[in-house]
């Protein structure tokens, strides 16, 4: 055996078991704490339940939710959003589609902003909701999944302060 | 000499456990009664009616008679009695197949009358004996009162976090 040889089987020994010196808990204590903080807090796993944003985000799907996205800019129309609930364990994740003081409303299924059709490229089936027109108020977005071809009744969607938004997903 | 050691901070660790756990502090005694309420309320598999009724009996355990709630979302308001509670709640177990509560990210707090304050995020998920699925996910806002050494419900909000 070469000189060499010996040297990598020492380090993999060492790398595979460790002598359990003070480095080793300090590292990792380290490591951890990095976990924790970065899956914590910056780019947190979740899996998708619930078939409202289908097509775009599959029930039983994995994402992060990314959450430096909105730290220095404000959320746009079309963006897909995580919205906190009492915390961040269960979050909604829906559409933004309005702003506050505009106006939303549903006819035979198209989303109408201040009378306006809204292009929505991602919604597929078909989709007969009909909304009465409302004003979006201050503080809030309006937010919708994507999958219209469910009853609306069953399909939580509405205004929510934009306070609640914790993040986007990864993909 | 340093086998006594390891045994006295053993022992000191032990009991260190069972004052944590025999003696809990107002706010896990809280937490503890959502645990135990989220039990209570889920249900896995068959269930006679006999055993369905006096599962729902135990709704005194976990409720003020009245609880005062409000849902804004069904625009529902107003005091419901411990007998409504355990009517309803037996009309839910026979109804459902499999039913599954739980609560996330418990904020627990105290009003200077000794009243607990609790946020809560409830996801409610089961299925019917016709085959329908229930998927419910809301924001509770609650206060308990300790009653007969039980943090019972005194008022149940349900937060209207999407306003259609």
């Amino acid at each position: 055996m070469g000189e060499r040889e010996a040297v990598m089987n020492t380090r993999l020994r060492e790398f595979l078991f460790p002598t359990l010196k003070p480095q080793f808990f300090l590292r990792v204590i380290l490591i951890a704490l990095c976990a924790y903080l970065f899956f914590g807090h910056v780019l947190t796993p979740f899996v998708c339940r619930g078939k409202s944003m289908e097509p775009t985000y599959h029930d039983g799907s994995f994402n992060f939710i990314w959450k430096g996205k909105y730290w220095f800019s404000e959320p746009r129309r079309q963006d897909v959003v995580t919205v906190r609930l009492a915390g961040e364990h269960v979050v909604y994740l829906k559409r933004v589609v309005a702003f506050a003081g505009e106006t939303v409303e549903f006819k035979e299924g198209v989303l109408f902003i201040d009378g306006h059709a809204l292009q929505e490229p991602y919604v597929n089936g078909p989709c007969n909701w009909n909304l009465s027109p409302r004003k979006v108020e201050p503080g809030q977005v309006y937010i919708v999944g994507d999958n219209r071809s469910m009853p609306m009744e069953q399909h939580d969607f509405g205004q929510t302060s934009e306070r609640r938004i914790v993040g986007a997903p990864l993909w | 000499m340093k086998r006594n050691r390891v045994l006295a901070a053993l022992g000191i660790l032990l009991g260190l456990w069972g004052l944590w756990y025999f003696f809990p502090t107002r706010e896990r005694q809280v937490r503890r009664q959502f645990k135990s309420l989220a039990a209570w309320a889920s249900k896995d598999g068959e269930e006679g009616s006999i055993a369905s009724l006096q599962v729902a009996r135990e709704a005194r355990d976990y409720f003020s008679d009245p609880c005062q709630w409000t849902a804004e979302s069904y625009h529902l308001a107003g005091n419901v009695s411990i007998n409504e509670i355990t009517q309803y709640v037996f009309a839910t177990r026979t109804r459902m197949d499999r039913l599954s509560v739980k609560f996330y990210d418990l904020v627990v707090d105290f009003t200077p009358e000794g009243q607990a304050r609790v946020t809560a995020t409830v996801r409610i998920v089961g299925a019917g004996k016709g085959g329908d699925a229930l998927n419910e996910t809301g924001e509770l806002r609650c206060t308990l009162a300790k009653e007969d050494g039980r943090w019972l419900l005194k008022t149940v909000i349900l937060v209207q976090v999407l306003k259609k």
